[in-house]
Formats: structure tokens, C-alpha cells, sequence
């Protein structure tokens, strides 16, 4: 372990565009304790140049061609510090949940910039490992902005982007879910009540504890018991349905 | 518009109940003249002329659609109201002519039932003319409140959309970076933005302008644009001789461009082209309401903008609210004369903008009409 005195952070730069690339390393280039190991200008990069390169910063663009600085970081295992850039002052909320050490809004100086490297040094002195998972925070972050209109999953090396409009229903099982769409089943690292919480109510109801359906997916609704019910999904999938769910789900319905 | 499409049931009765009792009154008075009437004759010949009058009158309405009273056809219209005024008055006479074998003592003046008919037609006909001119004057004014509105707020739209601080705060934030590495480039940059605003303002408090200007437009914002992306937009425009003179609604051009780069190449890891065609061209479907040329044929403006997109993005189309929008701007103001489409296929985006080609006048050398 090093000492924060002699600590060198070595930072990786993310962003589609080369002048903010080239003006960071320029503000970079003053701070002696930084080195900059590795440019990226778009998501996949930055994510091969992560595990290659353990980075203990990243600059972070928010918007980014294929993947968005917030999906980078949800498909990360254990992320670096992070520093996310961007023009959109929207995403300040979803970036400091989603455990980013700070936001800078473009265009930032320098002076800026330094403020947000000492809350860097500040955090990686203090050892601080065990970050929340992103998604956990994104989700919380969600609650108050516009929903999500996919979903990344990460299988190995392969990265996978679903369309919200394609999950069929989703499933907890142990820590993670899977998601259900009609050619095949991901698993992903998350909690069904984040997932709830970051998808459209409208759309997608949570009928049970562990399920949560795709409302435009679903054929028709049968009992089973006095108390349950089961949703019959058009390709015949069969989704338990409790009575809370039973309940929201004719809520929904009865709206429409 | 015909009568019938525009009048309800109840209108239509009320209408006719008015030309009825007109023609009934003309018909006593004309009666009453002829000295001879009892009141059987008066009431039993009356019930069916005048009837029938006031039917047939309500049909003026039909013929003053069909015969307007414009300049170009002013007296093919004239004639052919005046033979159908005399046609009408002429059935009329014998209609009373067949009344006075059934009802014995009924004698008519045939002049006078002639001449009372022509002018109770050509009454109804100069009543009918009225009604349109109010009626097209109204539509007229509704027509154009909402072409104003709809102007007003593309025109906010277009304002917001380019004081856009996304747009702006990164252009910033590129001359930030160019101020230290590039000065000259950074000045340069700076120029184009502060053009591309004066130009955007101006546009923006103008319902159309020249083909020219807007190109003006879409130049200083692709200069400012080109710094940002580098060799990441590749844009290639061809533009025919003709079209910069082309008269069109303000600040479509550039909106259109911009929407390319944010939903196209700002999506792509590498480079992406955008390709912007716009030539004039005769049409080539057949209207004579918009025969400029003699022949039913017109000329048209017609632009093609193309640009790559990532096929794996969620929503190629995700410009198509601003697209719906420009798509009721253009038919407001050229109503079924403008075509726009757009589609989206394997990477490849093109919108498609067809309008009536109006060469601004060669007496405004500025080119902007206001």
C-alpha cells in the first residue's frame, strides 16, 4: 500500500471528443502526482483499458458513442475513482450517486479541476475500497429522473445492450436477475428493487417479490388460488403473481 | 365546398324556410299584379312554384363554388350563371305552364314570371358569392393564425435549440482547450460561433428566407461543428445553380444538420458522413393546381439530407418529433404541394424535402425577404 504523501494517481482520460482529451492532459500535466496513463474515446475502450490498466482515476465523459460514461461504470467490477465531464448539467444528480468524486460541468478551468483532484487524493488516502455497486446508486439517482432506455449486461468479455422495450420480465435470483428477453436469458449483478425503481412504471409492474413483468408482454391474467394469480406471457411463459402485484397490476390496467 | 358539405341539417332547413318565404312573398306580389287571383289558385299553384324556386335557388350556392367570380374566369362565369339563371326561370314557366291544365282559372304572365325568376336566382347567386368571400376570408385568417403560431414556435424551438447549452458549453469548452494549443484556430472558431448565433437570430425573426442564407446558416454552425469532431464528420453538399435563390421557411437547414450529428455522428466510434443535396427539378406528378410552367407540371425545390448513424442505437428515428413538427410547418404553408419523409435503415438516415420552388425576387439583392 502507498502512502497518500507519495501516492501517484495514475488516471485514465475518457471522451469522444480529442480537444477535451488534449485540454485535460494540459491541466493534468501541472499536477506532479498525476499521471495519465491511457486516453479512450468511446466505452468499450474505456472499459478494456480499465481492467488492462487499473486506473486509479477516470475522467468521464457522460455522453459517449455506444456506451454512456454511467454504463461504463456500471459494468465495472470495482471502478476507480471517478471524475465525470460533460455540458449536461442533468446528469450532476445520477453522478454523485453514482459514487463519482465529483462532476465537472464543461467548460471547467483549472482551477476547477484541482479542486476536484483534492477530493481524489482525499478519497484514495482514506483507502476507501468497496464502493457501492453503481447500479444500487444509479437506480437511487433514477428515482427522480427519466427512465432508463436499456439495460447493459456483461457476460465474460461480452457486453450486451437491451433495449427496455425487448425485457419480457425479470426474475431475482440470489444476488442477481435475469433478465428475460425472447431469445435468451442474462444474468446480472443487481437487486429486482433497483431494477424496479430505474423502469418505467407504466410499463413494467413488479407482481411479486420476485418478478417484475413487461406489461405489453403479457397475454392474460388466470387464477390460481384463492389469493394468487398467474400472467401468462404471449409466449407462454407462466409468472406468479401475488396479491400486492395482483392488486398494482389492476391498478395499472384499470388506468389505461 | 359544396352546400352540402358545409351546412347541417337544421342550417339547411332554416335556410331553405328563408328562400321559401321570400319566393312567397315575390309570388303574392307577382300574383295580386296579375289582378286575377282567388286565393285557391294563389295557395295551390303557389305550394309547389314556389317550392320548387326556393330549391332550386339554394343550388346557386353549388354553381358560385363551381363559377367563382376571379379575374382569370370572371366571364365564363358570368355567362354560365346568367344561362343557368335562365334555364332555372324557364323550367319555372313550364312548371306554371303544366299547373294551369290542373287548376282551372290559373293564368300567369310568362315575361313577368321570367324576369322575377332570373332575379330571385341571381339574388340568391349574389348572396351565395357574399357568404364565400366571408367564409374564404375567414378560413383564410385561420389558416394563416396558425401558420404564424406554428412559425412563431418553430421559431422558439429553433432559438432554444441553438442556444442549446450543450451545444454551446462544448463548443466553449473546445475553444478552451484550442486557446492554449491552437490560438489562431481558437479565434477562428470563436468567429463562427458568434456568426453562427447573429445568423440564427436573424432567421429566427423571419418566416422564410433564401435558400442562401440558410446555407449561410448551416456553413458557420458545421465550421464550429467540424473543430468539435474533427475527421471523426466527414460533410459533402452538392447544390444546384439555381436553389440558393429558392424561397423557403427560416431556419430549416440547419436544425435538420444539427439533428445528424447529434443522432448520427456523435454516435459513431469512427467517422460518419453527412451528405446534403438540394437541386430544383420539375415534378414530376401531374397537378394543374400548381401549373407554373403550362404544361401541369411544376417546378420543385427538393432537398436530400443523408447522414450514418449507428445501426445499434437504440432509435435511429429519435429526431422524429422535430421532423413531425417541420412536417406541419411545410403543410401549413404548402399544404398537400410539400413532401417530407424520412427513414432509417442498416446505419443509413435520409430525410427528403420536397416544396414548391419560389425564386425570390431578382429586384432584392439582399436575398432575405422579410
Amino acid at each position: 500500500m502507498n502512502h497518500p504523501a507519495s501516492q501517484r494517481i495514475r488516471c485514465l482520460i475518457v471522451d469522444d471528443e480529442e480537444l477535451p482529451r488534449q485540454l485535460l492532459r494540459e491541466f493534468l500535466a501541472a499536477c506532479p502526482d498525476v499521471e495519465v496513463i491511457g486516453e479512450c474515446a468511446n466505452g468499450f475502450d474505456a472499459l478494456k483499458a480499465v481492467s488492462e490498466l487499473k486506473p486509479d482515476l477516470m475522467m468521464l465523459d457522460v455522453q459517449m458513442p455506444k456506451l454512456d460514461g454511467f454504463e461504463v461504470l456500471e459494468l465495472i467490477e470495482s471502478p476507480p475513482a471517478v471524475i465525470f465531464t460533460t455540458a449536461w448539467d442533468q446528469y450532476a444528480l445520477r453522478a454523485f450517486d453514482a459514487h463519482a468524486v465529483d462532476y465537472l460541468m464543461k467548460p471547467f478551468g483549472e482551477e476547477r479541476l484541482k479542486l476536484a483532484l483534492d477530493r481524489v487524493r482525499e478519497r484514495l488516502s482514506r483507502q476507501q475500497t468497496g464502493t457501492p455497486p453503481a447500479a444500487e446508486l444509479r437506480a437511487a439517482a433514477h428515482g427522480q429522473d427519466r427512465q432508463l432506455e436499456r439495460l447493459v449486461v456483461r457476460d465474460g468479455a461480452a457486453i450486451t445492450l437491451i433495449p427496455v422495450d425487448r425485457l419480457l420480465c425479470a426474475e431475482a435470483q440470489d444476488d442477481y436477475i435475469a433478465l428475460h428477453t425472447a431469445e435468451k436469458a442474462y444474468l446480472k449483478k443487481q437487486t429486482i428493487a433497483s431494477l424496479e425503481q430505474v423502469l418505467d412504471p407504466q410499463r413494467f409492474v413488479r407482481v411479486h417479490r420476485g418478478w417484475i413483468v413487461n406489461l405489453s408482454a403479457m397475454a392474460r391474467l388466470e387464477p390460481l388460488t384463492r389469493d394468487s394469480f398467474v400472467a401468462v406471457l404471449q409466449n407462454g411463459k407462466q409468472i406468479p403473481v401475488s396479491r400486492s402485484g395482483h392488486a398494482r397490476l389492476m391498478q395499472l390496467l384499470e388506468g389505461i | 365546398m359544396a352546400m352540402g358539405s358545409e351546412l347541417r341539417g337544421r342550417q339547411r332547413v332554416g335556410l331553405f324556410l328563408l328562400a321559401w318565404m321570400t319566393v312567397w312573398a315575390v309570388w303574392i306580389a307577382f300574383m295580386a299584379s296579375g289582378g286575377d287571383w282567388t286565393l285557391r289558385t294563389l295557395l295551390l299553384a303557389g305550394l309547389p312554384m314556389t317550392s320548387f324556386y326556393a330549391a332550386a335557388c339554394l343550388n346557386a350556392g353549388r354553381l358560385c363554388r363551381i363559377f367563382p367570380l376571379r379575374p382569370v374566369r370572371l366571364w365564363s362565369s358570368v355567362v354560365n350563371q346568367a344561362a343557368a339563371a335562365m334555364t332555372l326561370a324557364f323550367v319555372w314557366i313550364l312548371l306554371g305552364h303544366g299547373l294551369s291544365f290542373l287548376i282551372p282559372g290559373l293564368r300567369l304572365h310568362n315575361g313577368l314570371l321570367f324576369i322575377i325568376g332570373i332575379l330571385l336566382y341571381l339574388t340568391a347567386a349574389a348572396g351565395f358569392y357574399a357568404a364565400h368571400a366571408v367564409q374564404d376570408a375567414w378560413q383564410a385568417q385561420r389558416a394563416s393564425d396558425q401558420a404564424q403560431l406554428l412559425a412563431r414556435e418553430a421559431e422558439l424551438r429553433a432559438l432554444r435549440a441553438q442556444i442549446n447549452p450543450h451545444f454551446l458549453f462544448n463548443s466553449l469548452h473546445s475553444i478552451s482547450a484550442l486557446a492554449s494549443l491552437d490560438p489562431p484556430r481558437a479565434r477562428q472558431m470563436c468567429l463562427h460561433l458568434a456568426e453562427m448565433f447573429r445568423l440564427s437570430l436573424q432567421l429566427g425573426r423571419q418566416d422564410e428566407t433564401v435558400l442562401a442564407e440558410e446555407l449561410k446558416l448551416l456553413r458557420a454552425y458545421l465550421a464550429v461543428e467540424q473543430v468539435r469532431f474533427g475527421s471523426r464528420l466527414h460533410f459533402h453538399d452538392e447544390v444546384d445553380g439555381c436553389s440558393p435563390q429558392a424561397v423557403l421557411p427560416s431556419l430549416i437547414l440547419q436544425p435538420l444538420v444539427e439533428n445528424a450529428v447529434k443522432h448520427g455522428i456523435a454516435g459513431l466510434t469512427g467517422c460518419g458522413e453527412i451528405l446534403l443535396r438540394i437541386d430544383t427539378r420539375i415534378d414530376t406528378r401531374i397537378d394543374t393546381r400548381v401549373d407554373t410552367r403550362g404544361d401541369g407540371r411544376s417546378e420543385v425545390l427538393r432537398i436530400v439530407l443523408e447522414n450514418d448513424y449507428d445501426p445499434d442505437s437504440l432509435s435511429p428515428n429519435r429526431n422524429g418529433v422535430g421532423l413531425v413538427n417541420l412536417q406541419q410547418r411545410l403543410a401549413t404553408r404548402y399544404g398537400h404541394r410539400a413532401v417530407l419523409s424520412w427513414h432509417g435503415d442498416k446505419g443509413r438516415f435520409s430525410v427528403r424535402i420536397q416544396i414548391p420552388f419560389e425564386p425570390a425576387e431578382a429586384a432584392d439583392p439582399s436575398g432575405a425577404s422579410a
